[in-house]
């Protein structure tokens, strides 16, 4: 007896999440390339932490802080190693194969974002448990939720951005071009000062994370200070929504073209 | 007519492998072992299964990959010498299984880069070859259109020209008929049974049938090692009473043992033609060997 | 089959062969690559043109410029430079002829350097021609703000590229590497031994001797990386997969 054709389109979601997962986690250059970002967050950190942490600063703030720092250097390195990704199925020649598949495109699409996106963004999970650890050890207990509550609000959400566009732009451009432009665009939009050239660091619009940090946390800010501006928990919650919708219009875009003009 | 390929490659290039190893990962895996052959002109088939090493002796012989150990000597240039090796390939014509093209390179610019790099120095003479060797693989119409709007097929035709686009003394060909229609393969044979005159071939297929058409010779290959080397009709001898035809109804379980082939019959039954060194059931029908036969008792260690 | 003549024996695969074999190398590089090369140079220089237009401050402009020439172009040479690494669907083709996979591959990172190396070099001129120019280099700095960094980073992301057999660690090293400089930009400037390798001589306004010997020590440090590369590519089937399938 044949098995019922017909693939929902969460289960179809799932599988290729976790097939992406398990093909982007296991690659040598992520781990590498996360950890070596993280670990030069480490290594840069003062005494009391990084950014110039002063002692006695609240423990909101200091998770906070490293949360931000960790969001400064790593989504550098999540678009590098998303860059390649996108385009992988036609690369690969597997493309026509899967589209004769019941699997639809979309969902396929939708769990290659969700899969790729979750394992590249593994090993900076992995180094920020490893130091919410030693923090812990210092701090107390406390830090644990404070951690995770950090990681969540300061720099998940810049991961996400990034990764959706690191996912969909090089569909157009091809990964060496948008490696590039990546690079360029992230210094000037979120590490740049904004006396010095105009630039969007500093705005509710860089994915950084600086307004969740001090918004939610009273953590560190640089170019939002840099600006005047002290931002409250009403313009971290803009800031995280921002970030997060053009996320989602990033990973919509390519499918509402391709469903389009269907090759 | 003059050729200018050194003296030791004027003619076939007759290679001979020794004692040839090739291990990967730190020596945990085994891909060739103690591999001894001796190609001399002609049309040699390379048979295995998938996994035996015939993509790796292929690329050993190619010069792609260096062996562990043994030696690897093609019309006399030992590979293990850079200049040698180099002199060997340009005399050599390559066509591996997994064809990588330039997808905005045209088919013929594809062939004039490739010719370049085969040190073919002079424009309009590779030129004109170009055109010659796209015209033989019937591809002379579409010859300036991208390789991205080229079929599998097609693609598959430009590996063939560019592997004999150099006049190879010898000519390595993995599945280059796969993808290809009837009419195709049959011109390919016919291509490789005329140049296999004054060259040497290696032909690696998984179609027996193709090496029973062209090849006098084979090689077979299986875990790394080479089981067999010889005349192809002496491979179908290995089967020598082996063979066995077993019908049962259709729907019932097969006999056990190596199947060759499956042919429904008419009146509801399944005719199973078995490798077994006895009858493998009463009622069993003793059948002449072929090629095939010999193949699959050897891979089951039968012959 | 006819015979064939015009092979000769020990001759060489020549590199160069005028503007036809440049053209191919272009299209096998590919767009994006070529894109990749030119990006820094065409927005910064487009940067710089809008900021000036709307009267942005000339010291301010003067830093742009030493930035954009000594950060931001040669880390976009390196990126194209190693995007052509590993990611050749002929390379087993290539690899069974006379010609040298080393050179190939060393002439296409040289493509794409030459590209974004050009490009640099037009919007160099076109600044200093401009008037808007880091204080300190002078000239000289139409070609040594850039050119060192250059080097060093793509020979190091061209040994990495190599050595990982591919462009995602490569690119993703380049970029931590740019980044560390950019956060020990004390302690670099501070040590004598790390002063020169520090990408960021002319942006930091180091002294005239430090920088001129800075310079000299990113061309030395990035040929040696190299021609360790070269070392690696003497067997080019480390390109290939290990195991073929």
């Amino acid at each position: 007896m044949t098995p019922a054709v017909g693939v929902g389109w969460l289960p179809t979601v799932a599988a290729a999440a976790r097939f992406e997962f398990r093909m982007q986690v296991r690659r040598v250059a992520v781990w590498a390339v996360q950890l070596g970002l993280i670990g030069l967050v480490l290594f840069t950190a003062g005494p009391d932490g990084p950014l110039q942490l002063r002692p006695g600063t609240p423990l909101p703030a200091v998770m906070a802080t490293w949360a931000l720092a960790v969001s400064m250097i790593t989504p550098l390195g999540t678009g590098l190693l998303l860059a390649d990704r996108g385009r992988r199925e036609r690369r690969l020649g597997v493309g026509g194969l899967l589209d004769a598949t019941p699997a639809g495109p979309g969902a396929r699409w939708w769990g290659k974002a969700i899969g790729a996106t979750a394992a590249t963004i593994t090993p900076v999970a992995f180094g920020w448990v490893a130091l919410t650890g030693y923090l812990a050890a210092r701090h107390g207990p406390v830090i644990l939720p404070l951690g995770l509550a950090a990681f969540a609000a300061v720099t998940l959400p810049g991961l996400i951005f990034v990764s959706a566009f690191a996912l969909s732009v090089p569909l157009l451009t091809g990964a060496p071009l948008f490696r590039v432009g990546f690079t360029g665009y992230w210094f000037w939009g979120n590490l740049t000062p904004p006396d010095f050239v105009p630039t969007l660091a500093g705005t509710p619009f860089e994915p950084v994370g600086e307004y969740a940090s001090g918004g939610w946390f009273g953590g560190r800010l640089i170019q939002a200070l840099a600006r005047g501006v002290h931002p409250g928990p009403g313009q971290a919650v803009v800031s995280v929504a921002v970030v997060l919708a053009a996320a989602l219009i990033a990973l919509a875009v390519p499918r509402l073209v391709t469903r389009r003009s269907p090759s | 007519m003059t050729t200018a390929h050194p003296p030791a490659l004027a003619t076939a290039a007759g290679v001979e492998v020794s004692d040839l190893t090739v291990s990967f990962r730190g020596g945990r895996v085994r891909a060739l072992d103690q591999v001894s052959l001796r190609l001399a002109g002609g049309l040699t088939g390379l048979l295995g299964p998938n996994g035996a090493g015939k993509t790796t002796l292929m690329r050993v012989l190619a010069g792609v990959l260096p062996p562990t150990s043994g030696s690897v000597t093609v019309g006399g240039a030992d590979l293990a010498d850079r200049r040698q090796r180099q002199a060997a390939q340009a005399a050599l014509g390559y066509l591996p299984q997994d064809l990588g093209v330039y997808p905005d390179l045209t088919g013929r610019q594809f062939l004039d880069y490739l010719g370049r790099l085969k040190g073919l120095t002079s424009r309009p003479a590779r030129r004109h070859r170009v055109s010659e060797v796209l015209d033989l693989v019937a591809l002379g119409p579409v010859a300036d259109r991208k390789l991205r709007t080229y079929s599998g097929g097609m693609k598959r035709r430009v590996g063939i020209a560019q592997a004999i686009l150099g006049d190879p003394r010898l000519l390595i060909v993995d599945e280059p008929t796969a993808g290809l229609d009837p009419e195709e393969r049959l011109r390919f044979r016919g291509l490789l049974a005329g140049l296999a005159g004054d060259r040497t071939v290696l032909l690696s297929t998984h179609i027996v049938d193709d090496i029973v058409q062209t090849c006098p010779r084979v090689v077979v290959v299986r875990r790394g090692t080479v089981v067999f080397q010889g005349a192809t009709a002496d491979l179908a001898g290995r089967a020598a009473g082996s063979v066995w035809l077993v019908r049962r109804p259709a729907g019932a379980a097969a006999p056990d043992g190596p199947v060759v082939a499956v042919t429904p019959e008419p009146g509801g039954t399944v005719c199973y033609r078995v490798i077994s060194a006895a009858a493998p059931e009463t009622g069993a029908e003793p059948a002449g060997q072929t090629v095939d036969d010999g193949y699959v008792a050897l891979m089951h260690q039968l012959g | 089959m006819p015979a064939f003549p015009l092979y000769r024996p020990g001759g060489r695969f020549a590199l160069g062969h005028g503007s036809r074999r440049l053209g191919l190398e272009l299209l096998i590089t590919g767009p994006a690559a070529v894109g990749a090369a030119l990006a820094m140079p065409v927005a910064g220089a487009a940067l710089i043109a809008v900021l000036a237009v709307t009267g942005h401050p000339a010291v301010q402009l003067d830093r742009l410029a030493a930035v954009l020439l000594e950060a931001l172009c040669p880390l976009g040479a390196a990126l194209a430079a190693v995007s052509v690494v590993g990611r050749d669907p002929a390379v087993e083709l290539i690899l069974t002829t006379p010609a040298s996979y080393r050179r190939v591959l060393a002439g296409r990172a040289g493509l794409a350097v030459g590209l974004a190396a050009a490009a640099t070099l037009a919007l160099a001129i076109a600044l200093f021609g401009a008037g808007i120019w880091p204080a300190g280099p002078g000239a000289a700095g139409l070609v040594l703000i850039w050119v060192p960094p250059v080097i060093w980073l793509t020979g190091i992301g061209l040994l990495i590229a190599v050595a990982g057999r591919g462009p995602a660690l490569a690119s993703g090293a380049i970029a931590a590497i740019w980044l560390t400089e950019t956060i020990f930009a004390g302690q670099a400037k501070a040590s004598p031994l790390l002063r020169d390798q520090y990408l960021f001589a002319t942006v930091s306004h180091l002294p005239p001797g430090p920088w001129a010997a800075n310079r000299a020590g990113l061309a030395l440090a990035g040929t040696a990386a190299l021609a360790v590369t070269a070392l690696l590519l003497a067997r080019p089937a480390r390109l290939l997969a290990v195991e073929p399938s």
